[in-house]
């Protein structure tokens, strides 16, 4: 009687692998489905989308700058103010 | 300049600088921008609870259904060659029961040959179980945590573009709470009263109410030559204030 052959098993046991993930499959298909998540179009509709309007913050950005400039005005008032005293000072001894 | 420019520039100050814009306002949006990183949070947590379960399940599969119907059935079909008397000596069952149980007629030689030869044929059984055991589950597991990523990203670029957006208003609202600060400034220096601005947008919004009426007046067609008259005065005294 011809003896075991360990590498001859190897190659049957690739077939019976192959064989018995069919079957199983076939078996447990309904579980295997349930575990196959989302789709491409449910993860885009769970995802959202909010690039609506991404234009206009170009425009309140520039607004924003704006404003920004019209506040520093009163700043601006003020240093212009000072370093005209300073100004004032050094060519007239009349200011304290 | 001219009494026409004076016109124009207190409209423009009435239009343009009496919007209320309190910094409570400010303080709103900052929260919105809070509240919007807490549902995103949320959102996030859902997500992976979501993807979690999922991938619980699929390891429960792997391991609790599929690893014992596949070392079942490659046993059975194992058992069917035993059973085929021209292919028995193929048999891993047969291997083992000669190494290890019917081993009495075998010289030491073939002893060890055969017990080292099925010990082989065991390692091979569950090695390859093994490897075909871990890429099921990895081919299951594998895609979960792709959309996983693929979603987690979606939802924080689509959070990260909200908070960005929130923050452009709430720099806005600043800006014009700071614009108000500085006319209220300018106010007080040419001795104009307090609050001056915020009286004249409290007159501004009464003004626009009798406009209003006016207007549902004119629609039903109940509108008197005098109430357009009166509201003109209305406008005219609120400009020369």
């Amino acid at each position: 009687m011809t003896d075991f052959d360990p590498n001859s098993f190897a190659d049957m046991m690739d077939d019976y692998i192959e064989i018995a993930d069919a079957n199983i499959k076939q078996e447990y298909q309904r579980e295997l489905n349930a575990l196959k998540g989302l789709s491409e179009n449910k993860i885009n509709e769970f995802g959202g989308e909010t690039s609506q309007m991404d234009d206009i913050i170009k425009e309140i950005e520039k607004a924003k700058e704006s404003n920004l400039s019209q506040a520093e005005l009163i700043n601006n008032i003020t240093i212009l103010g000072k370093s005209t005293y300073s100004l004032a000072k050094k060519v007239s001894a009349l200011i304290p | 300049m001219s009494h026409r420019n004076i016109l124009f520039l207190s409209v423009f100050i009435l239009l343009t600088g009496c919007a209320q814009v309190p910094q409570s306002s400010v303080t709103l949006s900052n929260s919105i921008s809070d509240d919007v990183v807490s549902m995103q949070k949320a959102h996030k947590s859902f997500i992976n609870y979501y993807f979690d379960n999922l991938e619980t399940q699929a390891n429960e599969l792997i391991n609790n259904k599929y690893r014992p119907s596949l070392i079942r059935q490659i046993i059975e079909l194992d058992v069917q060659k035993f059973k085929t008397p021209d292919k028995q000596h193929q048999s891993l069952f047969n291997a083992i029961q000669k190494a290890f149980i019917d081993n009495k007629n075998l010289s030491q030689n073939e002893l060890n040959t055969s017990q080292s030869n099925a010990m082989l044929g065991m390692q091979i059984f569950y090695s390859k179980i093994d490897k075909k055991v871990e890429l099921e589950r990895k081919q299951l597991i594998g895609p979960l945590k792709k959309q996983r990523r693929q979603l987690l990203g979606k939802v924080d670029s689509n959070y990260i573009n909200i908070v960005k957006k929130n923050a452009s208003i709430t720099a806005l609202l600043n800006s014009v709470t700071d614009i108000h600060e500085t006319q209220q400034s300018l106010f007080e220096m040419v001795g104009i009263e307090d609050n001056i601005r915020v009286e004249l947008g409290t007159k501004l919004t009464t003004f626009a109410d009798d406009i209003e009426e006016l207007q549902s007046k004119v629609d039903n067609g109940s509108s008197k030559v005098e109430d357009v008259e009166a509201a003109l005065t209305k406008f005219k005294n609120l400009i020369n204030q």
